[in-house]
């Protein structure tokens, strides 16, 4: 044990290592942060064709849809990147940052749209019946009623897929990228600490802090929109 | 209020944007454009391990010198251990791999292999208070039986166990073998008690001991008639190329030839580089 | 009576939910000032003929017109301008305070200006005795409140029409003749309206004309004197003696 703490000051006083942390860790956030973006774009239209009346123009986006989400659910998200890196993108000096970008992104969007697909069908049908009879158009009723009730219903969840997001990137170590993940990996391989326990250890406080910074704003955000709600204790 | 809030909201996050995709478009820059891809897997120090964040070592000199003697670019790309072979073979997203490989036939089936450049020892890692019976200075596969073992998965080191335990030495034992991430995580692994033993390959071996003081690694025999007689488990590391990229594999072949011509004082290049990345070139 | 104006004319209305008939061909006649309630056993289509009108539930074959214009799909958003409706759970905006639920058709329609919605909706509130309440959300109110809520905002946009499907179902007694006195006053101000409830000594009162469904059918129809009092049908007479 004490051995395991000269090991953490070792690596704190170690220069080179808090760089290649922060190296790491700059890609994990850049990687999560265009995915969660991609994820709720692309997320968002998926659970709007879904919710939406069913038409004939809708059958087939319908049901490119239920496939897409079935496919991306159902398969690990390890083999996905796989398939992206060695498949899909596997063309030579294809910058294997956006592959990791798409990859994630592709797979959030499945879950953000799931999110998001529940969070509009939350919303009791008595309040779009209400606007309704008030004459509005299905567009208003969406904007001003539906979406800011479902959004109150997302967030949290939508929360718990971005740190799902930014903890499943530490997978692309697996494809070789330097990522916080593979930067312990470096630090604990032979030529530097020699010991994996440590540096991954440290890795894990830094995801850690990420993600309550994460849990932090969320909440935040969760508490300023539940007003509505807050002034019925009042 | 409402208002000046989510413009600030707005303007923060489009300021994020923009800055993360600049960081992203700089990372990118440096990516692409080369002729060649050639895969590698870090760490195997001193072949291939990262120095501020760049491969270096051995492998990635001698990549460097084809480049220079074919005039072209060549990127080198850290993988998964696992997937060099195929990549290589498939020729897609990679034209070779350098990575320590050992020359085995069912590979030399997938890749063509260029001349053998460093001959390695397989060494077993154990606990300094709980090793394996010891002949002298090496351990003999015997020594191994029904242990719960542990290498680097798809590593020669794991392949050689694999065959002793389907059917040669160890047949018949309930030895077993434990595919892990890295010969790192193997001898990680023995500190855990998860393993017994680890089976590296000699340089690997001799960088982990040396900083894991409880740590201790001799190299592995096939046992002789005689204890003289022993024999080390002994491999050849050379470069993989797809069949294809003849012109990449006689290029290899011209470099590793010049690299493996002794000086003077009866080392190769080879040899000095070995030392100067594993750290040891001003002893 | 007869020489007013004819407000709403349904013709052979007929709604069905995949196999299951609702409504099975209503013919129906409103005229202006007319105080209609619909009574009949659950499940006998009342509701769904009351939210067939402002095509709630969209009718699957028949005619509907209001004040001779046949209510299509395209027109459908103008024509609930006119029909007003107050539904048995108030179906108040949540997310949105009292005074943004007042004001949001007439302004979303361009109806009104903001100030001149604002000075109504308050009029309105201070009727009902609720002016205090203009800034709170929805969830803050008793279901007394809601739903006189619920029926300003139907009149903030003036409708020919109100439609009531069972406003006091979901009340608790103290909050129900709150919410029928205020029906009440509407109905002295020559409102037309069409009611379907369960208050029976309410419906008595308040009509001019009582319509019952069954299956899907109108059954009998006629003054509150002729229905409660010499019901022609046996399926009435069953009903009432179910019921007083």
């Amino acid at each position: 044990m004490n051995n395991f703490f000269e090991k953490i000051a070792e690596l704190f006083s170690t220069p080179a290592y808090i760089e290649s942390l922060l190296h790491g860790f700059l890609l994990t956030i850049q990687i999560s942060y265009f995915a969660i973006l991609i994820g709720i774009l692309l997320g968002t239209i998926i659970a709007l064709i879904d919710v939406a009346k069913p038409s004939k123009w809708l059958v087939i986006p319908k049901f490119i849809c239920s496939v897409y989400t079935t496919i991306i659910r159902g398969t690990p998200m390890a083999l996905q990147l796989f398939i992206m890196f060695f498949v899909i993108f596997a063309f030579k000096g294809f910058p294997s940052i956006i592959t990791a970008i798409i990859a994630f992104g592709l797979n959030s969007a499945a879950y953000t749209a799931e999110v998001i697909r529940g969070g509009i069908l939350s919303v009791d049908s008595g309040q779009t019946e209400a606007g309704l009879a008030l004459g509005l158009s299905q567009r208003t009723i969406f904007f001003k009623i539906v979406a800011p009730q479902a959004i109150k219903n997302i967030i949290p969840a939508l929360g718990n897929e971005i740190i799902t997001v930014i903890k499943e990137t530490a997978i692309v170590s697996m494809v070789g990228m330097y990522d916080l993940n593979m930067a312990a990996k470096d630090i604990g391989s032979g030529q530097n600490m020699a010991s994996y326990i440590v540096p991954m250890f440290v890795a894990a406080l830094f995801y850690l802090a990420t993600i309550y910074i994460i849990t932090f704003i969320v909440k935040r955000i969760e508490k300023s929109l539940r007003k509505s709600d807050l002034r019925a204790e009042a | 209020m409402h208002k000046v809030k989510s413009t600030i909201f707005i303007m923060l996050f489009l300021l994020v944007t923009v800055g993360m995709g600049v960081s992203v478009w700089w990372s990118i820059d440096g990516e692409k454009g080369a002729d060649y891809v050639v895969e590698t897997n870090v760490p195997f120090a001193p072949f291939e391990y990262y120095e501020n964040r760049q491969v270096v070592g051995v492998d990635v000199d001698i990549v460097n010198r084809v480049a220079k003697k074919l005039d072209k670019t060549i990127q080198v790309k850290n993988v998964e251990f696992d997937v060099i072979i195929d990549n290589v073979e498939a020729g897609k997203i990679a034209d070779a791999g350098a990575a320590g490989l050992t020359i085995t036939p069912a590979r030399a089936e997938k890749v063509n292999f260029t001349i053998p450049y460093y001959d390695s020892v397989q060494y077993v890692i154990f606990n300094k208070n709980m090793p394996p019976s010891l002949r002298d200075d090496h351990v003999v596969w015997e020594a191994l039986a029904d242990a719960k073992l542990g290498s680097q998965i798809g590593s020669t080191g794991y392949l050689f166990v694999e065959d002793e335990i389907e059917n040669g030495v160890l047949a018949g034992t309930s030895t077993t073998i434990k595919g892990i991430d890295s010969h790192q995580l193997a001898a990680d692994a023995i500190l855990a008690h998860i393993i017994d033993y680890a089976v590296a390959d000699e340089l690997a071996a001799k960088f982990i001991i040396d900083k894991n003081p409880d740590l201790e690694a001799l190299p592995l025999y096939y046992s002789g008639a005689t204890r003289e007689l022993d024999y080390p488990v002994e491999e050849s590391y050379a470069i993989a190329v797809n069949k294809d990229r003849t012109e990449l594999l006689e290029a290899f072949n011209e470099v590793l030839s010049e690299m493996l011509t002794e000086d003077a004082e009866g080392k190769t290049e080879i040899d000095r580089l070995v030392l100067k990345h594993m750290g040891l070139v001003n002893e | 009576m007869e020489n007013k104006d004819t407000d709403l004319i349904v013709k052979n209305l007929r709604k069905s939910f995949g196999k299951n008939k609702v409504l099975n061909g209503i013919n129906f006649e409103l005229k202006e000032g007319e105080r209609v309630v619909i009574l009949g056993p659950s499940g006998s289509g009342k509701s769904t003929f009351l939210r067939c009108i402002n095509w709630m539930e969209v009718p699957t074959s028949g005619e509907i017109y209001l004040d001779g214009v046949l209510i299509t799909e395209k027109n459908i958003r103008k024509m609930r301008r006119n029909l007003g409706m107050v539904f048995q759970h108030f179906n108040l905006i949540s997310n949105m305070t009292v005074m943004e639920n007042l004001t949001l058709a007439p302004l979303k329609l361009k109806l009104m200006k903001r100030d001149e919605a604002e000075k109504r909706a308050m009029e309105l509130l201070k009727h009902i005795g609720l002016p205090g309440k203009a800034n709170a959300y929805p969830a803050s109110l008793s279901g007394g409140q809601k739903q006189r809520v619920a029926i300003i905002r139907a009149m903030m946009l003036n409708p020919e029409v109100l439609l009531f499907d069972e406003p006091t179902s979901a009340l608790d007694p103290e909050s129900i003749e709150d919410v029928l006195s205020l029906i009440r006053e509407l109905a002295d101000r020559g409102m037309t309206i069409m009611i379907v409830t369960h208050e029976m000594s309410f419906a008595k009162e308040i009509a001019t004309r009582i319509v019952f469904i069954d299956k899907g059918r109108i059954i009998e129809e006629g003054t509150p004197e002729e229905f409660f009092s010499h019901p022609k049908t046996p399926r009435v007479q069953e009903f009432l003696k179910k019921i007083l």
